[in-house]
């Protein structure tokens, strides 16, 4: 090649990577940079129903109430106030004034959360949050700043569960009527933070909006950027690419908590992941065999050898951090002797086969060959079959499987664990468990927050003591970030929340 | 010349039904109902059977898929079921970043292959045909995601050199080759073993050849002997090998492009698989097999224009 040709490709070379280098350096902004844990699909608040558009969503929109940033408390967001009849069944919110939608949308008023609650529900829509407004019968505009939403039943957890979570998500009619079809990538909302620019694949910026309700964020900006592998999000940080991410993985858990320079945050999780068996499927339907495998397994090894640090052991079926959680339910210790007793009462002193069905996705496929090794030791023979996530959630959701693993990450309230999982008409119901349908219900209208208690304590000691699931683990959420990052609450809850978060360099 | 592209492109037709009709029916057999993944588990029933008569999912098999080969004929892709957007916008907001990678891909397997070849060739036997053949083989043999991963630890994390993550600025030229570089090495390793052997097969053949033994009698330095008369000769059957690449590199962008955390459509074909997007997955694929054919016809034109002997017939 030409001495020439040669020359000016090496000043180029060197011009850009002199340039690359200081593209960084100067920007007077506080701009945050974030892991996304993929892309996104859509930010329409009704339509939204995975992890990477939920902490988008979470900064754009307001909801009536909202969760205490890194709680599962609840605190006024659009309402400032609100009464519940005495029947449970009607709630009337004093919206707040002066709070104004992105972009020039106008004043947010009643007739806006009328609108959010009404599209969500109609069918054109296709929400997938539908479902959790199903109880409602009429939305009434009172005035601009006073809104009524009337239930058809009462249900305790409208305040705590459906309002602060994604079906809550309060949207604007001419923006949505406005971008049509392409709303989705241009959301308006009333949030801390603006749906700015979204180049697909790259990155979702965020920018501070100055007229915010609570005063603007002390960030000028958030990137996000789209990095589904662990290990790569894990160098992206470490470089700086990143400035803060969620993680799941043991091994980068592992590697990040002794890293100096890094500073990892973790907190137990709304989130329980058991074991489920098929009760109306010999041989599990005899709680004496069910129990004989929740003695068998030994929890502690699996959370401290093979989960490493980034869960706690499963002793009920409410996660801790749940209302009305008590430690006053049947302990099953770990014990083979008590494993083989009871089988043998079962008649099953020879043992079994069964299969196992688990979902691919982290950290199961860690876990279950522990489970196999643990079983084999009571003669019970178990065949591991891993589907991929979604294949297994239908699977286990048809109640094809004998025995199965089940991941529940939902709101924090009882009625989320016991009616989706444990009443006959529950969708998350793996196990066809149904006999306790009658004090589920009780509990979900019942407005006494003692009363309401009450009948979880009961329900808590009645179904781990029947065993129909195997509470194995509670993961922890886990956040890694650099030093100087700060003011970041970790969220339980899928979500991000960029307005208290700023850097300090 | 414009004959012969009418007949390649026709005579492509059947191979690309063949493989939207596979795709239409593997991602069909795939366990998993999209409807279910769009609306949640905690749908009631009738919304989700009402969804999947709305995405004609309740119809008889075969009704889809002549609705979907009609569709697909007169240019529309459908609609993505998770974003609502046509496939074909979403298929073009990252198209260009996975035909850059796979462009460099094979730029990347010819300037580390060629040359591999051409001396393995000429020292054959050799130790440094022994060793450059070694490292063929362990290009071919070493997983991208692994060496993908080694390579940003490498140039990103330890020195510094390169960006680890991305596309790059779409509007910065300079960034968007920066962010390929590493990627595209990772891509391009593998297909270099195939391009390397190939050429040194051919050189081989080549060298042997009476007018290069004329060549060199005559006294013609041995670099332009091997590059101006041999390589030109041998470059027929790796114009071949560079087609036949292709697909294989395309099908490489998908880890690469996790990997290295890149928009593509790779990363767009993994969602979409996950999220039972069946139109986006067929769309994605058809897009693929259009590009594999294309590459191939356009490497049977440059076979053709190489080498004067080849007629197009």
């Amino acid at each position: 090649m030409s001495r020439v040709l040669m020359r000016t490709l090496r000043d180029l070379f060197l011009i850009s990577f002199v340039l690359v280098s200081f593209s960084s350096v100067g920007s007077t902004e506080n701009i945050l940079k974030a892991r996304l844990l993929g892309n996104i699909s859509t930010i329409d608040g009704a339509k939204i129903n995975q992890v990477n558009d939920h902490v988008i969503a979470e900064n754009v929109y307001s909801h009536l109430v909202r969760y205490k940033p890194g709680s599962v408390d609840i605190e006024p967001d659009l309402a400032v106030s609100w009464t519940i009849s005495r029947d449970g069944k009607v709630y009337t919110f004093n919206l707040r004034k002066g709070v104004k939608w992105h972009k020039e949308f106008g004043g947010f008023t009643a007739k806006d959360v009328k609108y959010s609650i009404e599209r969500t529900l109609d069918p054109k829509t296709k929400s997938p949050n539908a479902g959790d407004f199903s109880l409602v019968d009429k939305v009434e505009v009172i005035d601009d700043y006073t809104v009524r939403i009337s239930l058809k039943e009462p249900y305790a957890p409208f305040l705590t569960v459906t309002l602060p979570y994604r079906a809550g998500w309060i949207l604007n009619q001419a923006a949505v009527e406005k971008f049509g079809s392409e709303y989705g990538l241009n959301p308006i909302g009333t949030g801390p933070f603006i749906f700015d620019r979204y180049i697909p694949g790259t990155e979702v910026v965020l920018s501070a909006n100055k007229d915010y309700y609570a005063g603007p964020p002390k960030l000028d900006r958030i990137v996000f950027k789209p990095i589904s592998e662990e290990t790569v999000a894990e160098i992206a940080l470490e470089r700086g690419d990143i400035d803060i991410m969620y993680f799941r993985s043991p091994e980068v858990y592992q590697r990040l908590k002794v890293k100096k320079g890094i500073v990892v945050e973790e907190k137990t999780g709304p989130g329980i992941y058991s074991l489920v068996f098929n009760i109306d499927k010999k041989p599990f339907s005899d709680p004496r065999v069910r129990k004989a495998i929740h003695h068998a397994i030994n929890k502690d090894q699996i959370v401290k050898y093979i989960l490493g640090g980034i869960a706690t052991k499963g002793t009920n079926v409410l996660p801790p951090n749940f209302l009305s959680y008590t430690e006053a339910v049947t302990q099953y210790d770990y014990s083979l002797e008590k494993a083989k007793g009871l089988l043998r009462e079962a008649g099953f002193g020879e043992g079994f086969k069964t299969t196992l069905y688990y979902s691919q996705l982290s950290p199961w496929p860690l876990v279950v060959p522990v489970i196999q090794e643990d079983l084999k030791k009571v003669n019970i023979d178990v065949e591991l079959k891993g589907l991929e996530h979604a294949s297994l959630m239908s699977f286990i959701r048809a109640r094809k499987h004998d025995f199965g693993v089940q991941p529940m990450l939902r709101p924090p309230d009882p009625d989320m664990i016991f009616y989706l999982m444990f009443h006959s008409k529950g969708t998350f119901n793996a196990t066809g468990y149904r006999s306790e349908d009658e004090n589920i219900e009780k509990a979900r209208v019942e407005m006494s927050l003692d009363k309401r208690k009450a009948i979880y304590v009961q329900l808590q000691k009645k179904v781990v003591e029947d065993s129909p699931t195997i509470p194995l683990f509670y993961l922890k959420v886990l956040v890694a970030r650099k030093p100087y990052v700060k003011g970041h609450p970790v969220d339980l809850l899928n979500g991000f929340w960029g307005y208290s978060t700023y850097i300090e360099k | 010349m414009s004959r012969y592209i009418f007949r390649t492109i026709f005579s492509a037709l059947p191979t690309l039904i063949g493989v939207l009709t596979c795709v239409f029916l593997l991602t069909r057999l795939i366990p998993g109902d999209p409807a279910l993944l769009i609306l949640g588990e905690n749908a009631p029933q009738e919304q989700i059977l009402q969804l999947r008569k709305d995405l004609g999912l309740d119809q008889p098999i075969y009704v889809q898929y002549f609705h979907y080969l009609y569709q697909v004929f007169h240019g529309n892709l459908g609609i993505s079921l998770r974003t609502e957007r046509s496939v074909i916008k979403e298929i073009m907001d990252v198209l260009p970043y996975t035909t850059e990678l796979a462009i460099a891909g094979i730029f990347v397997s010819v300037i580390i292959g060629v040359p591999i070849g051409v001396i393995s060739a000429n020292r054959r036997n050799t130790m440094t045909d022994f060793v450059a053949m070694t490292f063929a083989i362990l290009g071919v043999s070493m997983p991208v995601f692994w060496t993908g991963i080694l390579s940003t630890l490498l140039f990103s994390l330890y020195l510094g050199w390169l960006p680890a993550i991305g596309g790059g600025d779409p509007a910065n030229l300079i960034d968007r080759i920066l962010h390929l570089i590493l990627p595209s090495t990772a891509i391009g390793m593998a297909a270099s073993a195939i391009t390397a052997r190939m050429t040194r097969a051919s050189m081989l053949d080549v060298l042997h050849q009476d007018y290069i033994q004329t060549a060199r009698a005559k006294g013609l330095e041995e670099l332009k002997v091997l590059y101006k008369h041999a390589l030109r000769n041998a470059l027929i059957p790796v114009i071949t090998v560079v087609g036949l690449n292709m697909g294989r590199l395309l099908g490489g962008t998908i880890v690469t492009e996790i990997v290295f955390a890149r928009p593509g459509m790779g990363k767009l074909l993994v969602d979409a698989i996950y999220a039972r997007d069946y139109p986006q997955v067929q769309g994605v694929v058809a897009f693929f097999a259009a590009m594999v054919i294309i590459v191939n016809l356009l490497v049977d034109l440059a076979y053709s224009i190489a080498d004067p002997r080849v007629e197009l017939s």
